[in-house]
């Protein structure tokens, strides 16, 4: 059994089904996170772990032992709140020493664990401030060190950068993974930015509707997305509908994709000819060439439509027939040297074989 | 379950709460129907107090001093206490502001009992007859307090942008005033007003201690009738008295909030 | 310290004409009518009683004496007991009755609300009165609690000191409600479960984390209720009977049927005193908390900047 574990666990409230059969475990020492536009059911799993809720069907291990229905203050699971929940008529310390009081621990051994805390979180000096006075992110530092004092064998993390701006939203991700590279604890980490689960997660599940998409770690995710939702929700992609039309090897199809053209495409599973699929394929995946390339690529000819310049990168707007390809070109050499295409240009696009994502064709929408 | 045991035990409080508040009432209102002559038993279903009460000059008199002095110390004590919140709002960095909020504060924090009281000894040592003025000016002063603080909430809200915008936009200070200070401030004005009236209708402490032989008001009607008169036409009183305020405190409620909506569609 | 230097460039200390004439009236009615009247009281005791019921011109220390006697010290002792229980009682039920409310969906809090404050709508003395129909000897409320063995067939619930507490917590609960609502319906509850997430139990976190999460809704609670119940008058005097008077009752009494005015002007000086106390505690305790909310402004500028 896996040190934390989720079994087919429902929840609904009213004729609301919020969560519709959810199961998943999570390793000893993983980031793991739970992705997902907001009212997918990410928030109530999360409380459920918690203890604030109850699942109506399903059960909840931490560590062997069964906590489905503890109550929060029996749980070895602390949470980070989604706007931290400082207590305001506390200091700093007071509310990071809030959990060892309230269990009782020596006053003498409680002022040395606030100390410990404080200086894994860097702020030594503000000890004696109130939670009025503090910035936005050194409270989000305070809520870690206040969860975290009382050594959770889990600590939930509910959208805990949501608040923050960009910039310290990004200062505040390289601090938490510094942080759990220190504590070592097993972190389950709730948001909507696909950014912020990338970059911090060790395995991300991607939910939409009550339901899981997708375990994978955050490669697997983003280059092989299983569902349509995954792929589109994870990054840009283009979406073409197409169907089998043969078998080339066992790892290979041939995919006839609606007035482009038949294509080789990889894929791991079976697929039987005839059988309609929808493809997937990354903007950056594309290479855009003034004239038809030679390599051993798959390509066919489009016009530029739309050119939006990103600095680092420009994205193309190419019309194949039906089709609006979405295309990103980086620039890794001076952009000004090399001449580029410009709107109404022909040109030529290619895209590697392998680097054909094919969906599973009953995924919902 | 954890949250469901908090909110039913605080439930439960709230019910028992409930019950507690309209028990008496109710009592009252069937009480107000029994034949019985000193309440107590139910000995049947009777009008009778209520024909007793409508022939009873007395408590006509009282009901028509009730509203002279509810309708007069409304009228003046608005006016003071809307100037009085104007000048609160607009020199609120003055020092000497500071003073006058807090001479408007302290009537609300002092008894009944001690503002009847020292305004009676007032009215003495300066042999002032009392009377229907007595109680009006007393009743003017317990208002004025309520008044400006209920306007000066409003006038807190108020978007003084509005009236540079008005000036932008080429407008005089009298059709300022008139098209956009007065409107916008008459809600508050007008609950301001409610209360002074409903709190005047209320006062029976001060009213007992300033009033005179002639100025018997329907509380100060009430309390001698409970003292002294046949408990059971104070039964048909109460409820008449409670049905006046009642329709006058829905009234005031269902116009500040049809202020309300106009305010947002406007 | 530091708010001395800010605050001289911002307080205009002269006053300007139109502030002037703007203050006038609510300053010279209130001064006339509140503020004279009320050093006057203290005055006035000092006064002897003309026979036909009015003051007169000599000055004596006598009142002082006659209302510091053992009579009158049960009666005050009576008085502050009384609104403290009944300070306490409402601050019981209504902090349940607001944590409830302010749980509710939105839409309906407004009702809830309403439903507890319509009894106010009910003149004063009339709800005095509607207790003393229920509490009547002969009412349904005894006959039936005698009938079920809750209550002994000899005692009464009417004109005693329960009584005055009872239609006290009456007609105050709904004053203590506003404000402690006004408070919870603005406190995070996921305090409350941020403090179970820590360990606290369900009563811990309640009384940790809400109740100083509402202490400003409940202080003016504390004011609203305890202050008029010092000065009560017309509920011991109706449903009190003879052992549950106050100090308001000995006021009125000296000043209408004894016609003994420097008498009741010293025991309302004598109330005055009692009530400042609070009233006191209240302004010094409000000071340290906006003293402390404006120093964390002004450190809070510091952090910005």
């Amino acid at each position: 059994m896996d040190f934390f574990e989720l079994g087919n666990v429902q929840k609904s409230f009213g004729e609301n089904h919020v969560v519709k059969g959810v199961s998943f475990d999570v390793r000893r020492g993983e980031v793991f996170s739970l992705l997902g536009p907001s009212g997918c059911g990410k928030t109530t799993i999360l409380r459920m772990i918690g203890g604030f809720e109850e699942p109506n069907v399903g059960k909840i291990f931490l560590d062997g032992e069964e906590i489905t229905n503890l109550p929060p203050n029996k749980r070895k699971i602390n949470t980070v709140f989604q706007n931290y929940a400082l207590f305001p008529h506390m200091s700093v310390s007071d509310n990071i020493a809030f959990g060892p009081r309230t269990a009782g621990v020596p006053e003498k051994e409680v002022q040395s664990m606030v100390e410990n805390m404080l200086d894994i979180i860097r702020l030594r000096d503000l000890a004696d401030r109130m939670p009025d006075n503090i910035s936005g992110g050194q409270k989000q530092r305070i809520a870690i060190a206040r969860a975290l004092i009382n050594k959770p064998k889990l600590l939930l993390l509910d959208e805990p950068l949501a608040a923050l701006d960009l910039k310290l939203r990004q200062y505040m991700l390289l601090e938490l993974d510094r942080i759990h590279d220190e504590v070592g604890t097993t972190f389950i980490y709730v948001t909507h930015d696909q950014g912020e689960a990338m970059s911090l997660s060790d395995r991300i599940a991607v939910m939409n509707n009550g339901k899981i998409e997708q375990i994978g770690t955050p490669a697997e995710i983003y280059e092989n997305p299983k569902t349509k939702f995954v792929a589109s929700f994870i990054g840009d992609t283009n979406f073409f509908e197409g169907k089998v039309s043969s078998c080339i090897d066992s790892e290979y199809y041939k995919i006839d994709m609606n007035g482009l053209g038949e294509f080789p495409a990889y894929c791991d599973k079976k697929l039987d000819a005839g059988a309609k699929v929808t493809v997937s394929i990354r903007p950056e995946k594309f290479e855009i060439f003034a004239k038809q390339p030679y390599d051993n690529l798959n390509m066919c000819e489009g016009e530029v439509e739309d050119i939006v310049y990103q600095g680092s990168q420009t994205r193309y707007w190419v019309r194949v027939k039906e089709h609006r390809i979405n295309i990103v070109m980086q620039h890794n050499r001076c952009a000004l040297d090399f001449k580029q295409p410009t709107w109404g240009d022909k040109v030529w696009i290619a895209w590697h074989r392998d680097d054909v994502t094919v969906l599973e064709s009953n995924s919902p929408d | 379950m954890i949250k469901a045991n908090s909110r039913f035990t605080s439930l439960i409080i709230t019910i028992f709460v409930i019950i507690f508040m309209y028990l008496p009432i109710v009592m009252l209102i069937s009480m107000s129907f029994n034949a019985s002559r000193y309440g107590g038993a139910w000995t049947g279903f009777s009008l009778k107090w209520y024909v007793a009460l409508f022939k009873d000059h007395s408590v006509i008199n009282a009901t028509m001093n009730t509203l002279v002095v509810a309708l007069a110390s409304t009228f003046f004590s608005t006016i003071i206490g809307t100037i009085a919140a104007w000048v609160l709002n607009a020199y609120k960095r003055s020092n000497s502001q500071k003073l006058h909020y807090a001479l408007i504060y302290a009537p609300l924090v002092v008894p009944d009992v001690l503002m009847g009281i020292s305004l009676l000894l007032m009215f003495v040592s300066l042999k002032i007859e009392l009377g229907l003025a007595t109680v009006i000016m007393a009743h003017i002063t317990f208002s004025v307090s309520f008044v400006a603080f209920t306007v000066l909430a409003r006038l807190q809200d108020f978007d003084f942008n509005l009236i540079q915008a008005a000036q932008d936009l080429g407008a005089s200070s009298t059709r300022i005033f008139v098209k956009i200070i007065l409107p916008l401030l008459l809600p508050g004005i007008v609950a301001g007003a409610m209360m002074a009236f409903t709190l005047s209708m209320d006062d029976f402490v001060v009213t007992f201690f300033v009033g005179g032989p002639g100025s018997t008001t329907l509380p100060v009607k009430v309390y001698s009738m409970m003292k002294h008169g046949p408990p059971a036409i104070i039964n048909a009183l109460s409820v008449v008295f409670m049905a006046v305020t009642f329709s006058v405190a829905i009234i005031g409620n269902l116009l500040a909030r049809k202020k309300k909506s106009t305010l947002i569609i406007s | 310290m530091n708010n001395k230097k800010y605050s001289k460039p911002l307080l205009k200390s002269k006053l300007s004409l139109p502030e002037l004439l703007l203050s006038m009236p609510s300053t010279l009615w209130l001064v006339l009518f509140f503020l004279i009247p009320s050093f006057l009281v203290f005055a006035i005791a000092f006064k002897t009683a003309d026979p036909s019921g009015g003051i007169d011109d000599t000055w004596t220390l006598q009142t002082i004496k006659n209302v510091l006697r053992t009579e009158y010290v049960s009666v005050i002792w009576r008085t502050i007991w009384v609104s403290v229980v009944v300070t306490i009682i409402c601050l019981m039920l209504s902090i349940p009755v607001a944590y409830w409310i302010s749980r509710q969906n939105p839409k309906y809090r407004y009702w809830y609300l309403l439903a507890v404050i319509v009894p106010l709508w009910t003149n004063f003395l009339i709800r005095i009165f509607a207790w003393r129909i229920l509490l009547n000897p002969e009412g349904i409320l005894r006959k039936s609690l005698i009938a079920i063995g809750l209550l002994p067939d000899d005692v009464f619930l009417l004109n005693n000191i329960g009584a005055v507490i009872i239609v006290s917590v009456y007609t105050s609960l709904p004053f203590a409600i506003l404000p402690i609502y006004a408070a919870a319906e603005k406190f995070n509850y996921s305090l409350l479960e941020a403090a179970q997430d820590l360990g606290a139990s369900r009563f811990k976190a309640f009384y940790s984390v809400f109740i100083p999460g509402i202490k400003r809704g409940i202080f003016t609670a504390i004011l609203v209720v305890l202050i008029p119940a010092m000065g009560a008058y017309a509920i011991p005097d109706l449903v009190g009977g003879v052992n549950g008077e106050m100090l308001g009752n000995k006021i009125a009494i000296r000043a209408s049927a004894y016609r003994n005015l420097p008498e009741a002007a010293a025991l309302a000086a004598l109330l005055s005193i009692i009530i400042t106390i609070p009233i006191i505690l209240a302004l010094v305790k409000q000071r340290g908390l906006t003293k402390s909310t404006l120093g964390n402004k002004n450190s809070a500028r510091g952090v910005s900047k």
